[in-house]
């Protein structure tokens, strides 16, 4: 942005100019979001006051519908009703439940997010120790098998998809063994089969990358410093591997927190978890126009608010980089 | 005393042989200058002695006992880059206090902080500074932290290993006045490894010359810079560029 010097003297810090910057840029993808998923859901072919209500129903009930949900009048009416509702909290009203969207999303939000962050958490939790190990057991070309290997197994679970996994997870662990429920939500071994098909593939990924960064900051001269003062392995890796491969590990993150609330849709559908997910797919449907467009603008928040807040983590932990883009 | 003795170290790199049943002896309190052109080996036979590298055969010894993990920080090396020596997300003093671990005893917090306080000062560093990351620093400041660092073991002995290379001419002589300064202070056994023959020949009390993995020629630095029996030597004190003269490369 071009007014980034001016700004930066206008508010004395760069940091603080940095996290405006972000803002803005949070606002405006907002806004095209806004607008581009209420013309998408319109130039969808179909009617959804039919679909809602079925080709059998008399013309009179069809007409009345439509005008109770606004869908006779003119789009440009219809964009700004759409957005002085939003305006005031009000999403409308879905199209086949006759409820307003506003509710139904607030009663759902909550799983999908427990769902989105235990598996984001399991997938960091579990990516670090598996990068950090296999980075330091292959170092300088130690333990090539036992490398290939691993890194082969990673490979597999970034390129399955999770609803392929979520398959697979079900007919082997559930199925097969009778560990787990194969669907459901509600009882923490419900949650064992998504949280696992969700967190797999990113956990995989994001062990890859901690990986490549490990080996890369092993290899550095203050590296080998910091050898030379005789530190315990745990010191080292901990005191100085770590923190220098945290921005990139974090950034790399962040891709993977946005891929998640994403993969939500599909492993939802999948294990029949009441969240926002499946409820995505059965508007579109149903062409349930009030309610995709509430779904979309929850995901877009959620997408925009992830980024953020890696940004502004990184901002924190690395003041190089907010200083430099700044 | 602290006489540091590289006996017959041989090093191979695959079929490539780096360093080919060099001898040397750095004498106790004194500098040892090691020259040659890149690729000579030089380097390597400092990466032994600190445990960088493996010896394929010979041994280094500081006054008649081997050297092995258990002896080896006696023995603290300085590196080429200052830039890349010190982790970007500690602060020096961190850094330094760090190094305090390679004397084996444990120190106390006022311990440590003082000893941080007065290796800073002996590198010419405001200690009060100890709280900043390295890339507050320049990067003749930041080789003295790294000589900070290595002296915060209490070594036997120090290895510098082209530490002004990475320097600016001008901060290249504050680095070696310090070095000089410290060694008096200290009585630091060094080894200085540099392919500038003039700043070799100001720090130096000995000096050897490399080529090939071999040491072509060793002895007091006034004889072998002066009157150089090998034709190795000769060639590369010919090839110092003086001002006002033309060079004279034919053979290079």
């Amino acid at each position: 942005m071009t007014t980034a010097p001016a700004l930066a003297a206008a508010v004395g810090s760069p940091r603080l100019v940095f996290v405006l910057q972000r803002l803005g840029r949070a606002v405006i993808s907002l806004a095209v979001v806004l607008v581009s998923v209420f013309f998408m859901v319109q130039f969808v072919p179909g009617d959804p006051v039919r679909a809602a209500l079925g080709p059998t129903a008399p013309l009179a009930t069809v007409n009345a519908l439509r005008e109770q949900l606004g869908v006779d009048l003119p789009l440009g009416t219809q964009f700004s009703n759409y957005l002085s509702g939003l305006l005031h909290g009000d999403l409308g009203t879905s199209v086949t439940a006759q409820r307003p969207v506003t509710g139904m999303l607030s009663e759902r939000l909550p799983t999908t997010l427990t769902l989105a962050v235990v598996a984001f958490l399991v997938a960091v939790v579990g990516a670090f120790p598996l990068g950090v190990a296999t980075a330091v057991s292959a170092r300088s070309g130690r333990h090539r098998l036992l490398d290939l290997g691993v890194s082969g197994v990673l490979g597999v679970l970034v390129a399955v998809p999770n609803f392929l996994l979520a398959v697979l997870l079900i007919a082997t662990l559930s199925i097969g063994l009778g560990a787990f429920p194969p669907a459901g939500w509600g009882t923490p071994s419900e949650a064992v089969l998504p949280v696992l098909a969700l967190a797999a593939g990113p956990m995989a990924y994001l062990a890859r990358i901690v990986h490549v960064e490990m080996l890369r900051v092993l290899e550095t001269p203050y590296l080998t410093t910091a050898r030379s003062k005789r530190l315990p392995g745990r010191l080292l890796y901990l005191r100085h591997a770590l923190p220098n491969i945290v921005a990139a590990a974090l950034t790399a993150g962040g891709v993977v927190l946005v891929g998640l609330v994403a993969g939500t849709v599909l492993v939802e559908t999948v294990f029949t978890v009441p969240g926002i997910g499946s409820m995505i797919v059965s508007s579109i449907t149903a062409k349930d126009y009030p309610l995709i467009q509430g779904v979309v603008l929850v995901y877009a928040l959620l997408v925009l608010g992830a980024n953020l807040v890696i940004d502004l983590a990184l901002a924190i932990l690395d003041p190089r980089s907010a200083i430099a883009e700044a | 005393m602290s006489e540091l003795v590289f006996d017959r170290v041989s090093v191979r790199f695959g079929a490539h042989t780096a360093v080919d049943e060099a001898s040397l002896v750095v004498r106790s309190g004194t500098t040892l200058g090691l020259v040659g052109e890149s690729g000579s080996g030089k380097s390597t036979v400092a990466r032994v002695a600190v445990g960088l590298e493996k010896a394929a055969g010979g041994s280094v010894r500081l006054d008649g006992a081997v050297l092995e993990r258990r002896n080896r920080r006696s023995v603290q090396m300085v590196f080429q880059d200052p830039l890349a020596a010190l982790d970007p997300r500690m602060p020096v003093g961190t850094s330094v206090a760090e190094g305090l671990l390679a004397t084996g005893r444990r120190w106390s917090g006022a311990e440590r902080r003082a000893r941080v306080q007065e290796l800073l000062e002996l590198v010419h560093i405001d200690p009060s500074r100890a709280g900043e990351r390295p890339a507050r620093f320049s990067g003749g400041q930041r080789q003295r932290i790294t000589i900070a660092r290595a002296l915060a073991a209490q070594p036997a002995v120090l290895i510098a290993d082209e530490i002004t290379s990475a320097l600016d001419v001008s901060v290249q002589g504050v680095v070696l006045n310090l070095l000089r300064e410290l060694q008096r202070e200290l009585s630091l056994t060094m080894l200085f490894i540099s392919h500038n023959l003039a700043v070799v020949r100001y720090v130096s009390d000995d000096v050897a010359v490399m080529r090939n993995g071999r040491i072509v020629e060793h002895g007091p630095t006034d004889t072998v810079l002066d009157d150089p029996a090998d034709a190795y030597t000769r060639e590369l004190l010919r090839s110092i560029p003086v001002m006002g003269r033309p060079l004279d490369l034919k053979d290079a």
